[in-house]
């Protein structure tokens, strides 16, 4: 027996044609207990959280110099001044990585942003229009997908001269696919409820319905890719990094850092290398496990109606 | 396989619920979705429960059938000929289900596996309770479809879910349901979902199998003309209670319940004259979560006097409560004078 | 007596143009085939004419498949007719000016069926009620405001509860909700698709009231759409009975359902159940299953379904004929004899 009729069995108002007595709990605060009863996804919340913390405000509480270098110091191990040990050039790498933080987790928000922002745009047109439009807007996207990303990535990275601003640009570029086609899906059987009808008879006009009737409800689906998409671009930065198409030093990120330090794996000097690679994963995991949460939290929403 | 016909004088009603109370526990509180019912279907009765949203008219059919969440906490005593049901663990349940217990929900195409052919789900409890082999079961269902009145039943057989018209679905859940020859058909909403036309031609079907199958029916629904000159004895709920019970004809034509009067008052008919303003019952049903002393309609009732708020109305009848035939009510100012003509007489406008 | 024939009493000169005015009115959609390859279309609706006057109801009866919904959303403009003419106060709605289009719009509205689509769940009731304004601009905030207040107030919800939203309502609330946003911009006529049909027992009485209070209170003209042949037959001026897209019968209520022409329209009226002691009306039953709108049976669409089908209705499609003054059938073996042309 489907949901819907049991729901409508227990004689809730969310039964058609009930004027009985309305639901208990407003949906926002379903979702957020959801979420909250995640331990995974509240434990994936707090590394995110501390991770940014450590980024961001780390650097006013543990003054490194990360402009100039000391050769002399280069290299040197974990111990008295120097918590991390120093990386090849001299710089603190505690210090590095906190700043390295930074510019990852900007460009990975940032880059997520764009994505999500042009994904939404994009998809929520192509399946309010239909027909033709629809069509052709979905190829163009098919079309892209078939570029590997990482190709199209390091061709733009290439062209262009790598700034945070660029990397965010040329991420958030390759990675609006999937959220395209994800809104899309939604749009198209938004489309049809009636609330949308309703909006066409009174003459409202298009980008406002898409804006105002579709994305709003489709809110749950992009939220939950936006998290993945953070998780998403950190890995493709952190690749382009290794490729050596990152930002050019002082500045750095944990993927330029995982790079050089691999230089050196040989050498034993696993603290070049350890602590960014596992301020990645965490990072990446953590936002995964956001998402997962996410969509738990709005799966068990949908249900209701 | 030919239409059995029970036995005759098989002892004792085919359903009996006795004092079944069902609350739903939600995170923060506790619906009363049904309260105190006790009602029997003989073998061969049609039984009409009608009601309105949230009148726990279906969370009755789901206990009956054994299918409640496991949210639902169950007092109280529902039997199948002579097998208690409740506190039964699922195995035994599932034996029940479907073998001794038919039933058929309202959406014809959520009750379907879309997936998988007509023939082999009209087969499926053939198969799972009397172990029939599968061609036995195959050759079970085409007779079933061609009982409840598809047209060539071999062909249909193969045919997915979607190849069938509304009508022609739910005739294959009624097939369904009955071909383990059930000894009580539960139909809960069985024609809502369906256009008025092919609605006649459903309900013509259950009367159809009334009387070659003699088998008892719930039917549980909303449509009050559904219920009439099909149940015997028809069940009023409201709230989770019930209100009236009693032959048909006799609650229809004289309701003592003032929701039943209300609810018969209110309801649209041919004979509604037209422009006149419609009778409507004011206010609405009570929040099932609180707790209820006294009679739950009493806020909404125009003869609401104080002993309706504080003491749930024992039941009344001329002949009795409970006995078989009889007709009482849960009303302490049950009508009295043949109601009025619910319409106002002068036009609207 | 309606609003309308108190206004033609009193009104001289050439007879006004009815509100909406459908000449021959066909709608196909096409097939879902890819390109090159075209399926059969689905022929919805086909050659329907149909009027609607000032202060008048007009109903639309039918069952699934019959085309009445995208009746209501042709004569909303929802949809574009393939063939025939949707004309609104007389001029043909294809053949006006953007601007013309634009401002006819606010002109008829729609009211939904279920409560629970119907209402953007993001949104709250005021904002809700609010949007044809905001969409149809040339209004001020406190104006909205203000008219979303008087709205309210007319449909009977509660100002306080404005601030809600469609989650917090029950079923005949989201109704007035929706009944309250079909009148925001004052239209002259309003487009009802099943407007009860979603409600419960009691409660579509209260609805239907509200309805008619309006409709008495501001000239209201209304096009319900409903199979529930009770509601339409208590609510509407006139009848219009449709079988695969075409109009079988129309006329008045009372003549439909004293003495119907077409066998359909006699067949829906005994499948109606009815609570009443004697259990209900002698059944003309009807027999098989719906045909598919994308083949409609030849001559008279509904012969595969009827009792009374011979030859001729398979070979020539039935004309309308007259059966009295507003009444038309088309049927070549009616129940009741013709007026003669």
């Amino acid at each position: 027996m489907s949901l819907e009729n049991m729901t409508a069995a227990l004689g809730g108002a969310d039964h058609p044609g009930a004027d009985g007595p309305v639901p208990a709990e407003a949906p926002g605060r379903v979702r957020l207990r959801a979420f909250a009863d995640n331990r995974l996804a509240v434990a994936g919340l707090a590394v995110v959280i501390a991770l940014t913390l450590f980024a961001f405000i780390g650097p006013l509480l543990y003054h490194t110099d990360q402009v100039h270098t000391r050769l002399a110091a280069e290299t040197l191990r974990p111990g008295p001044g120097h918590p991390l040990g120093t990386d090849n050039v001299g710089y603190d790498q505690l210090g590095r990585l906190m700043v390295g933080g930074q510019t990852t987790l900007e460009v990975a928000f940032g880059a997520a942003a764009v994505a999500v922002l042009l994904g939404v745009v994009w998809g929520a047109t192509a399946g309010y229009l239909g027909g033709f439009a629809d069509g052709l807007m979905m190829r163009v996207v098919d079309a892209l997908l078939a570029i590997p990303a990482l190709f199209l990535l390091i061709f733009l990275a290439t062209v262009f001269k790598p700034s945070v601003l660029m990397l965010i640009i040329v991420v958030g570029v390759t990675a609006w696919l999937v959220p395209a086609r994800l809104v899309r899906g939604e749009a198209l059987s938004l489309r049809n409820r009636e609330y949308v009808q309703a909006a066409r008879t009174m003459g409202v006009r298009p980008p406002t319905i898409i804006f105002r009737h579709i994305v709003t409800n489709s809110i749950g689906t992009i939220l939950v890719n936006a998290t993945f998409q953070v998780a998403d671009a950190i890995l493709l930065v952190a690749a382009l990094s290794f490729l050596g198409l990152g930002i050019s030093p002082p500045a750095t990120n944990w993927g330029a850092m995982l790079s050089d330090g691999l230089n050196y794996t040989y050498s034993g000097y696993w603290w070049l290398t350890y602590p960014p690679g596992i301020a990645i994963v965490l990072t990446v995991v953590a936002f995964n496990l956001i998402g997962d949460g996410l969509r738990d939290a709005f799966g068990l929403d949908t249900r209701r109606g | 396989m030919t239409a059995a016909i029970p036995a005759a004088g098989a002892s004792g009603p085919v359903l009996r619920v006795d004092g079944l109370d069902v609350d739903i526990r939600l995170r923060r509180s506790v619906v009363h979705a049904v309260r105190d019912v006790s009602l029997e279907v003989a073998a061969g009765e049609t039984v009409g429960i009608v009601g309105e949203s949230g009148c726990g008219k279906s969370t009755l059919g789901l206990a009956l059938a054994g299918l409640l969440p496991s949210s639902a906490v169950t007092r109280g005593s529902i039997r199948v000929g002579d097998r208690e049901v409740t506190g039964v663990g699922e195995r035994e349940l599932r034996a029940i289900r479907g073998a001794e217990v038919g039933i058929v929900f309202q959406d014809p195409m959520t009750s379907l596996n879309p997936t998988q052919r007509i023939g082999a789900q009209v087969g499926e409890a053939l198969r799972l309770h009397r172990g029939a082999s599968r061609e036995a079961a195959r050759a079970a269902a085409a007779d079933m479809l061609d009982l409840v009145g598809l047209p060539r039943p071999r062909e249909q057989l193969d045919r997915f879910p979607h190849e069938l018209s509304g009508g022609m679905r739910q005739r294959a859940v009624i097939a369904a349901a009955l071909i383990c020859e059930p000894k009580v058909l539960i139909a809960d909403e069985p024609t809502t979902a369906l256009d008025v036309t092919t609605q006649a031609q459903i309900l013509e079907l259950f009367d159809r199998l009334q009387q070659e199958l003699g088998m008892a029916t719930l039917l549980i629904t909303h449509d009050m003309g559904v219920v009439a000159g099909r149940a015997s004895r028809v069940f009023v709920m409201y709230a989770g209670r019930e209100a009236e019970t009693g032959p048909t004809a006799e609650v229809f034509g004289s309701a003592k319940h003032r929701y039943t009067a209300a609810l018969l008052d209110s309801i649209l008919r041919m004979e509604t004259p037209r422009h006149a303003a419609l009778y409507t019952i004011p206010g609405r049903p009570p929040d099932l979560t609180a707790d209820l002393a006294g009679c739950p309609f009493a806020p909404r009732c125009p003869a609401a006097s104080p002993i309706c708020g504080t003491t749930f109305p024992p039941a009344a009848g001329a002949d009795g409560p409970g006995a078989a035939g009889g007709h009482w009510w849960h009303c302490h100012h049950p009508v009295s004078e043949p109601r009025p003509a619910p319409h106002a007489t002068e036009p609207s406008r | 007596m309606t609003a309308a024939q108190i206004l033609a009493d009193t009104t001289a000169g050439p007879p006004t143009p009815p509100l909406v005015d459908l000449a021959a009115v066909t709608k196909h959609y096409r097939g879902s085939g890819l390109l090159g390859r075209a399926d059969a279309p689905v022929q919805a609706v086909s050659g329907v004419s149909l009027a609607v006057e000032a202060g008048q109801t007009v109903g639309i009866v039918g069952e699934s498949g019959c085309g009445k919904s995208t009746l209501g959303r042709l004569v909303v403009g929802l949809e574009k007719p393939t063939e025939g003419e949707v004309r609104l106060r007389g001029t043909d709605r294809a053949a006006m000016t953007r601007a013309q289009r634009r401002a006819a719009r606010y002109e008829i509205q729609m009211m939904f069926q279920d409560p629970f689509a119907a209402l953007n769940p993001r949104m709250t009731l005021a904002r809700i009620i609010e949007e044809p304004l905001r969409a149809r601009g040339g209004s001020s905030r406190p104006e909205r405001r203000a008219r979303v207040g008087q709205l309210a107030e007319e449909v009977g919800l509660a100002a306080s509860q404005l601030d809600r939203y469609p989650r917090e309502l029950s079923g005949g609330q989201r109704q007035r909700v929706g009944l309250a946003r079909a009148l925001a911009t004052s239209p002259a006529l309003v487009v009802a698709d099943e407007p009860v049909s979603a409600l419960d027992v009691s409660v579509r009485s209260q609805i239907l009231n509200l309805m008619a209070q309006l409709q008495a209170e501001h000239q209201l003209a209304y096009l319900m759409v409903s199979h529930d042949l009770t509601v339409i037959h208590y609510f509407a001026d006139h009848i219009a009975v449709m079988y695969l897209g075409q109009i079988v019968e129309s006329g008045a209520p009372e003549v439909l359902f004293r003495s119907p022409a077409h066998h359909y329209t006699s067949a829906l009226i005994s499948a109606v159940p009815e609570p009443s002691v004697a259990g209900g009306r002698a059944r003309a039953a009807i027999r098989g299953e719906l045909p598919s709108a994308t083949a409609p049976p030849s001559g008279c669409r509904f012969r595969t379904r009827c009792p009374a089908a011979q030859a001729l209705c398979a070979e020539q499609q039935p004309p309308l004929r007259a059966f009295g003054p507003g009444h038309e059938a088309a049927c070549h073996f009616p129940l009741i004899e013709p007026v003669p042309a």
